[in-house]
């Protein structure tokens, strides 16, 4: 499976760019506001550096146990949703983890491919090619499958509960249920990725059922005689990527800044809480 | 329409919201009306949409600008919200609601975009320094009927605890009794008390959670000084929301410093009966309490009002099924009486459903607000529960006979 590794750099550099740019803006939105005393005197660098200062402040205070409980409560475990409705927090952590995972080991994945000489998807090299160089390693495989299925099935009970729903207004907006289609769409794009590669690289079983969802599709493709997988498998692999990445990076611009922003407010709230 | 006043943690909530809809259910207006245009969701949702045109690039570079329809729209949502805090306690990213309905209602006003009663309450307070009709010599009235008042009413120099009275408890008839209740307590325990009379002016919250947000200023540095004068210890509000202006407001947001604690009645009055002051007294009934808003999540005062109920013998207390921090508005709250009455009856009729479920002989609460749309609600559903302020019961209690 020939991969151009300068063709990721390029990919990955103009994603990671427009999502700092993204990240920026948004920033630079946030700073046009007043101070919280009512003032708006200082510039926005000036103020920037004024948040910074408070988040590290508290970080560095008495104050950082709560910060940090906040951190994995709100951010990390979505306590508040859990004791809500279960059910809305098991799809929210399906989708919401299953994306985060998704996206930082395809990102490591990338990385690796990219870095690897030859300009080829092989298990040779330093340890990180090794590991996230290629699905025939069991903890990416592992990884790139179960997040994929945590990302499906999170959609999959979204759409049966709206399905349920009485009251349709109590779930989310149809513009932000968008949102499921695209991550579902390239999670299935992926999972072609996986089954091509697996018979691409004629992968033993051993090491393909580490990828179970991924090895189950191989199978079934492997049914359609005479084609040749390897560049079938690049395509795929270009097209999973290269979309993750893009939508990855257009979140800052659009309606699912939430995606990053709500955990970042979620703690920062927690830390000026007011005490009645 | 300009967002400029929105600060910058609020510009990051309204991106950070998710829109999951978790309010709705918890939204007392929206619960009200069914109107998903005025729920906390699609506020932020609209909010989002009119900060991207003020503040977005693409909208800088076309010049594009939010319309009439849009701001009409925003406005109405604004305005219909009662401000009860319901949404912020469940908000999954702990979004700081409250401020943002405040702010938002801020801008309405400077944008001339509010409804026109306001404009009325506003040209009132400021002629009469009350929400009513009348004139503000006419503050006492209400105390004519308390047995035993001596010829100033009350209101004197000097003395360790002022009582505040709030504009409706003194000149709704319908309230009377809480004040009247209140004096007679503290006539029961000996408290050295004076009334403000005509020199009480408005605390300001109308005009502070309308979004007149500088008018209300010169009310509140009038009412710090004149208690101040008093050497007073203890300054006590029997209405909630009263006792949110000078408890958080009112430091908040002047630089007059106040001389003396500010305490609810609930509190002050459980001090006195853990101080042995107050002798309450066998009452044998099944007694609920309704948290109102302002007292309760926006002040953090949920357990006095049920302390002193537990210390009354022979009543047997229930909760609501919504309490404490979960409580529901009763429909009272953030001026939405006077800008949609039906919306507002609408609220309390779900209140009033919730309350005859418990099975109480009396709902009691500390708010004479609450107590107005709560008993009128129940009235409507023909409920024999009788719906009173905690006063007036501990007034029962105290006055009752020995066994």
């Amino acid at each position: 499976m020939i991969i151009s590794q300068s063709l990721l750099w390029v990919i990955f550099g103009v994603c990671l760019l427009t999502f700092c740019l993204g990240f920026i803006y948004r920033m630079s939105i946030w700073l046009q506001g007043e101070d919280e005393g009512g003032s708006r005197k200082r510039c926005r660098t000036r103020r920037f550096f004024s948040y910074l200062g408070l988040f590290l402040k508290t970080l560095f205070s008495k104050r950082s146990g709560k910060l940090i409980k906040s951190f994995f409560a709100d951010g990390i475990v979505h306590g508040s949703l859990f004791r809500d409705s279960i059910l809305k927090w098991f799809i929210h952590i399906f989708m919401f983890w299953g994306l985060a995972s998704f996206t930082l080991i395809s990102i490591l994945h990338l990385i690796a491919i990219a870095a690897a000489p030859g300009n080829a998807v092989s298990a040779a090299g330093p340890w990180y090619i090794m590991v996230f160089g290629t699905l025939e390693n069991r903890l990416t495989a592992i990884v790139m499958d179960l997040s994929k299925l945590a990302i499906l099935g999170g959609a999959f009970i979204a759409v049966v509960r709206f399905l349920l729903l009485k009251s349709k207004y109590k779930s989310v907006e149809l513009k932000d249920k968008s949102a499921g289609v695209i991550i579902s769409f390239i999670a299935i794009l992926s999972f072609l990725y996986e089954g091509t590669f697996f018979l691409a690289m004629d992968t033993p079983v051993g090491k393909a059922a580490f990828a179970p969802a991924g090895y189950i599709l191989s199978l079934i493709l492997g049914l359609i005689p005479g084609i040749n997988w390897a560049p079938v498998a690049a395509g795929f692999f270009y097209a999973s990527m290269a979309l993750l990445l893009l939508f990855a990076a257009l979140i800052p611009f659009g309606r699912y800044s939430h995606m990053v922003f709500g955990p970042i407010v979620a703690v920062y709230n927690k830390m000026i809480q007011k005490a009645h | 329409m300009k967002l400029g006043k929105l600060n910058t943690r609020q510009l990051a909530e309204i991106d950070a919201c998710t829109r999951c809809g978790n309010c709705l259910d918890l939204c007392s207006a929206y619960q009200g009306s069914k109107d998903v245009s005025i729920s906390p969701k699609k506020k932020m949702e609209k909010l989002k949409n009119a900060v991207n045109k003020e503040y977005g690039l693409i909208s800088k570079l076309l010049k594009r600008e939010l319309t009439k329809e849009e701001m009409e729209a925003i406005s109405h949502a604004a305005f219909a919200c009662t401000m009860c805090s319901r949404c912020e306690v469940d908000c999954h990213i702990n979004i700081n609601l409250q401020d943002l309905w405040l702010k938002l209602r801020e801008i309405m006003v400077d944008e001339g975009q509010y409804p026109e009663i306001m404009d009325m309450m506003r040209n009132r307070l400021k002629q009469s320094r009350n929400v009513s009709f009348d004139t503000n010599e006419g503050r006492t009235d209400w105390i004519k009927q308390v047995p035993g008042i001596p010829e100033d009413r009350y209101v004197k120099d000097k003395a360790e605890v002022i009582y505040f009275v709030g504009c409706v408890s003194s000149f709704s008839p319908r309230t009377f009794k809480i004040p009247r209740s209140i004096v007679q307590i503290f006539q029961k325990a000996d408290v050295d008390f004076s009334l403000l009379g005509d020199d009480e002016w408005c605390c300001g919250f109308p005009l502070f959670s309308s979004g007149f947000s500088k008018d209300f200023l010169e009310f509140a540095e009038h009412n710090i000084k004149r208690v101040n004068k008093t050497g007073a210890k203890y300054l006590v509000t029997s209405c909630p929301s009263c006792y949110h202006m000078w408890s958080h407001t009112y430091p908040e947001k002047t630089d007059v410093k106040m001389g003396f604690d500010v305490l609810h009645i609930v509190q002050y009055l459980y001090m006195l009966v853990k101080e042995g002051k107050l002798k309450l007294k066998k009452v044998e009934k099944k007694v609920t309490f309704h948290d109102p808003c302002d007292l309760g999540r926006n002040s953090g005062i949920y357990e006095e009002p049920r302390n002193l109920l537990k210390a009354i013998p022979g009543v047997e207390f229930v909760e609501l099924s919504n309490s404490g921090e979960y409580a529901t508005c009763c429909g009272g709250g953030g001026n939405v009486e006077s800008i949609d009455a039906e919306l507002s009856s609408n609220i309390a009729a779900i209140k009033a459903k919730e309350i005859i479920e418990t099975g109480a002989d009396v709902v009691t609460t500390s708010c004479q607000q609450c107590v107005r749309t709560i008993a009128t609600a129940l009235k409507k559903q023909k409920s024999k529960i009788k719906a009173v302020d905690l006063t007036q019961f501990i007034l029962e209690s105290i006055s009752a006979e020995e066994d």
